[in-house]
């Protein structure tokens, strides 16, 4: 494949639906806890922890789970590489949608 | 999925928190009723008690925000212009409006109506305009601009009244703006919400 067609592959771990919206969401703020993030994706509890385990495996988030008063909570927030990769994601998107809308003009 | 729609729910979800608008709007009420001298607030003590309680109202209101749709901190930047028009605007309604009423003997409330065009410009700068700030900041505006206020003792005093009334009708559109998003605060259970819990 070429060098051009490389750069619009889409990264498997970011694109799947459930992961892109939580990287979306956590791009546009510094920080969100677990029930925010449940309540912008709505995503199931079980789901989404299961995909900030890989997000946070992967180095894309960080994970700080904490006492508030006395209850468990956990605040998600990008990490620098999870910044870029979310950003080129969105890009690659964009490029992909503008090269299917040119090749059905032509 | 929406990129945009996403950015901008998360960006915004914070400002949608409109039940804390009731204490807000109960400050401004109980501050002009003080400053007319109305009923019991006329004692310093029930207008520091009713101080109290909006206080515990809304620390109460903010934690089942927190616990039913989530801590978030927006960015530096979005934080910043919270701040900045926040600041800017409260004062610019606060004592620009005030001092028109002070200086010039107008038939209308220039508190009432530049307050108005303070919180519409608040809205739209930190939340988004929508027609429900402006129907109701709008009726707030004209309200202000209407020459009845011409024969009352103390304009500004009256003036707390509306703009009380207007902060807390926003705050409930607001609110049922947030519900409608994202669903009602029974629809999702918060306890052990966390990784691996």
């Amino acid at each position: 494949m070429s060098e051009g067609n490389d750069e619009l592959l889409l990264d498997r771990l970011i694109h799947e639906p459930g992961r892109l919206a939580i990287l979306t969401v956590l791009s546009s703020v510094q920080a969100a806890d677990f029930v925010f993030l449940q309540r912008t994706t709505g995503l199931t509890k079980g789901n989404l922890s299961s995909h900030l385990t890989k997000l946070e495996e992967a180095g894309l988030v960080e994970i700080q789970k904490r006492f508030v008063g006395k209850k468990p909570n956990t605040n998600v927030a990008l990490t620098l590489v999870g910044k870029q990769r979310i950003a080129r994601h969105w890009d690659q998107l964009e490029r992909l949608k503008r090269l299917s809308e040119t090749s059905v003009q032509q | 999925m929406e990129r945009r729609d996403l950015e901008s729910a998360a960006a915004h979800v914070t400002y949608l928190r409109g039940l804390l608008a009731i204490p807000l709007g109960g400050l401004f009420i109980i501050t002009g009723l003080g400053n007319l001298g109305w009923g019991p607030l006329v004692h310093p003590w029930v207008f520091v008690a009713s101080l109290l309680v909006l206080g515990a109202a809304w620390l109460g209101i903010n934690r089942y925000y927190n616990d039913h749709y989530g801590r978030v901190t927006p960015s530096r930047g979005r934080q910043m212009r919270y701040h900045v028009a926040s600041l800017i605007l409260f004062a610019v309604g606060l004592v620009g409006g005030s001092l028109l009423d002070f200086s010039f003997d107008l038939p209308i409330s220039a508190f009432a109506a530049v307050f108005a065009l303070a919180m519409l410009a608040w809205f739209a700068i930190c939340v988004g305009l929508r027609t429900r700030h402006l129907i109701i900041l709008g009726s707030l505006l004209v309200a202000g601009l209407l020459p009845v206020w011409g024969s009352l003792p103390d304009r500004v005093s009256v003036a707390w009244l509306p703009i009380g009334v207007a902060t807390i009708a926003a705050g409930i559109f607001d609110h049922r703006a947030l519900v409608r998003a994202y669903g009602s605060a029974r629809g999702l259970n918060p306890e052990n919400s966390h990784v691996g819990g």
